[in-house]
């Protein structure tokens, strides 16, 4: 009999240290209310640009763009993160950050200005970039390769009606890589090369200033 | 007798088929009423007729009442509402669409009930738009612009507009006062903006002047989005949950601002700045605050002159560096500075009002340098529900003996004696209680004095000397 207590006992508490172990991360709400990007501080709206990183720990890091979460993990790793979740762009469904298919264009305006949105398929977001005209479709692992710069652009865009769909997207995007170096300063901040990248993107944005000037 | 009867008998008579008069008339008047309200499209006059009739060059004033929107301007007019005139809008266009250069809209009230999307009482999508006296009630944005250079926008009114059985809208929700994206040259002047989600918002807009505004209860007064040698002073925000939200800008001037009693929100700020370089922050009073001045992120800026007075934290510094921090007063903040990875600002001559100094050669300046301890910062990035501990004896105990790494914490290399006389005269006069000192300290005292001394008196005579 007492043994059998005994057994009892033991199963009932292995089974119970197992379930502890299996810890989910699961995404959490967003409360406007309280919720500021922890890489920007801006309030993190309840939308579809909002991200979320849940780590092992269980606490959750809510950003306001994917390129705020994707700066976070250049400076904190990614050994400590139990899930990482976007949203989808249509539902504001939490997906997982690898399952997502991503859109990018310069364009897109989001609230950092990294211009990234996320989609649970392929077929919505190729859906989206075939609505704006403009876009590159990314998975997860692409985007490891992306250059994450924000849209700082200093050049006036008078000729064209509306910024959604650009139509002179080629010398955008050729001004964009000019710029790469101050989106990176964004990522590594007290990086050793930030004096460098920030200089050389100061006088490129000199450089456009001079132009703004002739155009007019 | 028989008259009088009779006279009130007429009296009676005629008050009767008076009623039964106004009965008649009555329900032909209501039924005309209803008519004018369910009679859609609705009778309004219709703005854009006029429009579509003005030459370019026109002026068109407004004389009727109220007018029915949306209108697309597409020749350079100028339309004068003579600060009587509603333009009321029902549908998802803006009230007032500008297509073309060098419109001017004066005194014109505008009504936009839908909400949702970018929907605007203004968009403007062209440049020299000049909007006055404009006031809009708005369940969407206010003013929109758009690729439209040297805009000018003074003296307007912008406010949110419920929707009816609707309960509060989040901030976040709402739209945005003037809302501002690859517009350079603006000036925005003396404008009052309540309840919207930013009260100006600026993206990728250079060169412009924003001054004079009154910002209240938004999300943020002003928010700045990889802005340029712009200008931002003379403004005015309360209320809101960050007073200035400077992000991502260069060149940028920011004086003479007043934020005060941004603390409804457990993340407000005065004045925030994230990534902002070789900018200058200086003469600005932040007040009340939760956070009097944030800054993060930020290199190569000078912080002069300000005013940061009874706020929770005074000032944060978060990975900032090279950074110039000089002659600011810190008055009554609860804690006065806090530092985490900012060791190289140059931080000397402000004023601490808890730094306790040394001037050993009479110069007004301390020799004793004043360091910010780190330790509660470091401890509650963390674990934020450590904030329960603060200011308890074990708290101050364990930073008092926290001095790991010192050489390294954000120093006022000579904190200044005395407050700065100037800086500290705004304070007085923008006192929220309105406290006007009508008596001075020594008659106070004289009067309470006279009035002891009277009571003592009486509490003698009444109770002590009569009864023995």
């Amino acid at each position: 009999m007492k043994n059998w207590s005994l057994a009892i006992i033991l199963i009932l508490t292995l089974s119970l240290a197992a379930g502890c172990g299996k810890t989910k991360h699961e995404a959490q709400a967003i409360n406007e209310d309280v919720d500021v990007c922890v890489v920007c501080n801006m309030q993190v709206k309840d939308d579809a640009f909002a991200t979320q990183i849940v780590t092992k720990d269980g606490k959750s890091l809510k950003f306001d763009d994917l390129g705020c979460m994707n700066t976070w993990k250049q400076e904190n790793g990614v050994d400590n993160i139990g899930m990482d979740y976007v949203r989808d762009y249509n539902d504001k469904e939490w997906i997982e950050f690898d399952e997502a298919t991503y859109v990018y264009d310069a364009s897109i305006r989001t609230p950092m200005a990294y211009g990234i949105v996320s989609f649970k398929d392929k077929a919505s977001a190729e859906a989206f970039a075939k609505e704006q005209g403009v876009g590159q479709i990314l998975s997860a692992a692409e985007l490891a390769n992306h250059s994450w710069q924000q849209n700082q652009d200093m050049m006036d865009h008078h000729d064209h009606g509306e910024h959604g769909a650009h139509e002179e997207h080629g010398a955008h995007e050729e001004h964009g890589d000019t710029h790469g170096e101050e989106a990176e300063h964004g990522g590594e901040h007290h990086g050793d090369a930030h004096d460098a990248a920030h200089d050389a993107a100061h006088d490129e944005a000199q450089h456009d200033a001079d132009n703004d000037k002739g155009q007019q | 007798m028989r008259s009088e009867r009779r006279v009130i008998f007429q009296v009676l008579a005629w008050v009767l088929l008076l009623n039964l008069a106004l009965l008649c008339i009555a329900p032909s008047v209501l039924a005309k009423s209803l008519a004018k309200d369910a009679g859609l499209p609705s009778p309004l006059p219709s703005l854009q007729q006029l429009v579509d009739r003005a030459q370019p060059g026109d002026t068109i004033v407004l004389t009727e009442e109220k007018y029915a929107g949306p209108v697309i301007v597409n020749k350079k007019l100028k339309i004068d509402g003579r600060g009587t005139a509603i333009l009321s809008n029902d549908t998802a266009e803006a009230a007032i669409r500008i297509q073309a250069a060098g419109v001017t809209l004066r005194g014109i009230n505008i009504l936009q009930h839908p909400a949702g999307g970018e929907s605007a009482a203004i968009a403007v999508h062209a440049n020299e738009a000049i909007l006055e006296d404009v006031k809009i009630r708005t369940a969407g944005f206010g003013i929109l612009l758009r690729d439209a250079d040297h805009a000018a926008i003074r003296d307007n009114v912008i406010s949110w507009l419920p929707a009816e059985d609707t309960a509060d809208t989040k901030l976040g929700q709402k739209g945005n006062g003037i809302d501002l994206y690859n517009s350079h040259h603006y000036r925005i002047e003396q404008n009052t903006i309540a309840g919207m989600r930013d009260g100006i918002y600026l993206e990728n807009s250079h060169r412009g002047n924003v001054n004079n505004n009154r910002l209240y209860s938004s999300r943020y007064g002003i928010h700045c989005m990889y802005v340029e040698k712009t200008q931002i002073h003379n403004n005015q925000g309360e209320f809101n949950m960050t007073g200035a939200m400077i992000m991502g800008v260069r060149d940028i001037h920011v004086y003479d601002n007043v934020f005060t009693k941004q603390s409804s929100n457990v993340n407000s700020q005065g004045i925030l700045l994230f990534d902002v370089q070789n900018s200058v922050i200086e003469r600005n009073l932040v007040e009340g605050n939760r956070v009097g001045i944030y800054i993060e992120l930020s290199k190569d800026n000078q912080l002069i002159e300000n005013a940061i007075i009874r706020n929770f934290i005074g000032i944060q510094f978060k990975q900032a560096e090279d950074n110039k921090v000089q002659a600011n007063d810190f008055v009554a903040n609860v804690i006065e500075a806090e530092a985490t990875n900012s060791g190289e600002n140059e931080i000397h001559g402000n004023y601490w009002d808890s730094a306790q100094g040394l001037d050993l050669n009479n110069d007004g300046i301390s020799e004793i340098p004043y360091a910010i301890n780190p330790f509660y910062q470091q401890l509650i990035a963390k674990t934020p529900a450590f904030q329960l501990f603060f200011q308890s004896p074990g708290m101050t105990f364990l930073s008092d003996m926290y001095a790991d790494d010192r050489e390294h914490w954000t120093t006022d290399s000579g904190p200044r004696m005395k407050i700065n006389p100037l800086s500290a005269m705004p304070a007085l006069s923008s006192g929220d209680a309105g406290e006007v000192k009508v008596l001075s300290d020594q008659t106070f005292i004289l009067i309470i004095a006279s009035l002891l001394l009277g009571t003592a008196i009486i509490t003698i005579i009444y109770s002590g000397v009569s009864k023995s």
